[in-house]
């Protein structure tokens, strides 16, 4: 007999993000994290080979922060070897890679925590996933602890989409979720549970803000800077800024651009001026987020120096130029008519594409995320933003964590899965 | 005799660095640190090889740890150095005539047993015994709280681990009771799923 106690005890959590997975049993305070990326141990010297214990090198992939950065060097190959095995949060059916990595992933996480106590029946595991995440990835996953059911003693797995796992956290039953992450932007709609029909998710996120960072450093003349991710993102970080209005804020920035002049050092020999003729470009790098359709960032486009377009995966479509009041909108339209009020009583913002801050002095001009989206919806539609309460999570990098296991927690073990409602518990031992 | 006494007095504070604690009769007491030096003056016309040699004995007999004789450079002749040396007196000589500068050590004093006045031993005794005994005490003070820290630390230790390798079911963790800043019971959610399937 599962007990709440045992539960309290045993409930492990595992979010599956594109940039890291966080994990850990309910009993911990925060996750732990590590990154979602392998390395395979191929093209390997004679001599490095002997190096590598035995079980290591018959799995042929290593994963974890400090392992992938112990056989680095080693490998040949880097770029061909470095497996990074999610997509805007999803694994290619075909991409045995990415499997075989994800695999390796399931495995790590749960040997982080070894069980020898003598009540231990297994772990009950809550996972979760991107909101588009296809039929088959749930079905590869239940596969994967599965194979692991016996290794480490796996009572029970099931998944809920991530975006519901941050309402659980944040303790809202009716709101709107708006997950912005590295490469699209996911808004979904939840009523005591998440209402697939309304959801609908964006071909953009932190990635194209990336992507426009980069082009106006290359037009600065740093296209050496330009050339490593890792930089781009941190002068993205430094000098972003969101406009309250694109347009004002542009003509602020040309009328008195020694406001906007901004400096990034990058490392003690390395710093990035934004000089006066270029520091209105800051806004376009926080608007491209949330609104791509204004003549400045279309430019970029039509050069074909950014690509912004539409993509499936599944049978989702992700567009590429909707902006975030319309996409809200949208969704809103595709609940029932009877629960819209309920629902979009309050917006709550989740992931790294949201973090934004106003420099002290440019409040004028610049916002946070959660006033940008405030004005969106006013222009869209004042009547609704009037209703509407637009928040910020509290623990942007835990909470679809903190939610999965309070889900794995609460969701009664006799409510066996069914691929209909993508609901229940899926018992391993059941199914080899 | 004033001044050539005065100016043994200024060399042995001002150019020795002592202090000078007072005279009696012919006897000049400074302090040398913890010791105590004694210079006996024998400043006159007419020297006297025994008279000297008395006066010597006289010192021997104070309770100094150094003793010096000073004498004018006429009694300086009848001074055996051997003598002074090999009983550790020392000797100034004075020149009067020659202000500040007239004072000369010719022989410094060695530092000397002297009898020290009579110890009553019982007493001594003790005094050894309860400084002992205090100290031992303090020790033994100082043992006992030490003691008491380690294993008050050991317990501590053992406890917070039993704490961590399984948390009591009374008390839910973190995850569970801050879910969004309230506790597990009043997370709607928990309420809502666990209605599922029923």
């Amino acid at each position: 007999m599962i007990t709440d106690a045992y539960r309290l005890k045993y409930t492990f959590g595992v979010d599956y993000g594109t940039s890291y997975v966080k994990y850990g049993p309910i009993s911990l305070n925060e996750p732990r994290v590590v990154q979602t990326r392998g390395l395979f141990l191929r093209d390997l010297p004679e001599s490095v080979k002997m190096r590598i214990p035995p079980d290591v090198l018959s799995r042929g992939l290593v994963v974890g922060d400090e392992e992938v950065r112990k056989y680095l060097s080693s490998v040949r190959d880097v770029q061909r070897n470095l497996k990074y095995p999610l997509r805007d949060g999803i694994a290619r059916r075909d991409d045995e890679d990415a499997w075989r990595v994800l695999r390796e992933l399931a495995r790590y996480t749960l040997a982080q925590f070894p069980v020898s106590e003598p009540d231990f029946k297994g772990w009950i595991v809550s996972i979760a996933l991107s909101a588009l995440a296809p039929d088959y990835m749930y079905r590869s996953i239940f596969d994967i602890y599965t194979e692991l059911s016996d290794e480490f003693k796996i009572h029970a797995v099931t998944i809920l989409p991530q975006p519901l796992a941050v309402a659980i956290a944040e303790n809202a039953v009716n709101c709107i979720i708006v997950e912005g992450g590295h490469g699209n932007i996911q808004v979904a709609p939840i009523s005591f549970a998440l209402i697939r029909e309304g959801l609908v998710a964006l071909n953009r996120g932190g990635a194209e803000a990336n992507a426009i960072t980069r082009e106006i450093l290359k037009d600065m003349g740093y296209s050496d800077i330009a050339r490593e991710e890792y930089a781009v993102e941190v002068v993205k970080r430094a000098v972003g800024l969101v406009p309250r209005n694109l347009k004002e804020a542009v003509r602020a920035a040309k009328s008195s651009p020694d406001r906007f002049v901004a400096k990034v050092r990058l490392s003690p020999v390395v710093e990035v001026e934004f000089p006066r003729e270029y520091a209105w470009t800051r806004f376009l790098i926080g608007e491209i987020v949330f609104d791509p359709n204004h003549e400045e960032i279309k430019s970029y486009i039509e050069q074909s120096r950014l690509s912004i377009e539409n993509a499936v995966i599944g049978d989702v479509t992700l567009y590429g130029e909707m902006d975030i009041a319309t996409a809200v909108v949208t969704s809103l339209k595709n609940v029932s008519v009877e629960i819209q009020e309920r629902v979009a009583s309050q917006i709550i913002l989740s992931g790294g594409a949201f973090s934004w801050r106003v420099p002290p002095g440019l409040e004028d001009v610049a916002v946070d995320s959660v006033t940008r989206v405030k004005i969106a919806l006013e222009e869209r539609n004042p009547v609704l933003a009037s209703r509407v309460n637009v928040r910020l999570v509290s623990e942007p990098q835990y909470s679809v964590w903190r939610g999965a296991v309070i889900y794995g927690y609460a969701l009664p073990l006799t409510l066996e899965w069914s691929d209909s409602t993508r609901e229940g518990w899926y018992y391993p031992k059941k199914n080899i | 005799m004033e001044f050539p006494k005065v100016l043994v007095i200024r060399h042995f504070t001002e150019v020795l660095g002592m202090r000078y604690t007072g005279e009696q009769g012919e006897v000049l007491w400074f302090e040398d640190g913890m010791n105590r030096v004694a210079v006996g003056l024998y400043l006159s016309e007419l020297y006297e090889e025994g008279e000297l040699y008395k006066r010597v004995a006289a010192l021997a007999g104070l309770e100094a740890s150094k003793i010096y004789l000073a004498v004018l450079p006429e009694g300086a002749v009848f001074v055996d150095p051997r003598f002074f040396k090999s009983q550790g007196v020392g000797l100034v000589v004075v020149d009067p005539s020659r202000g500040v500068d007239g004072v000369e050590v010719r022989i410094y004093a060695k530092a000397r047993q002297f009898q020290a006045a009579g110890v009553d031993t019982g007493k001594l005794a003790e005094a050894v015994k309860a400084s002992v005994a205090e100290y031992l005490r303090e020790q033994l003070k100082a043992l006992e709280a030490s003691i008491t820290e380690k294993v008050k630390r050991y317990i501590d230790q053992r406890l917070e681990e039993l704490r961590r390798a399984a948390p009591p079911a009374q008390e839910p963790p973190r995850a569970v009771q801050e879910a969004g800043g309230s506790a597990v019971l009043d997370n709607e959610w928990v309420r809502i799923l666990r209605s599922r399937g029923r």
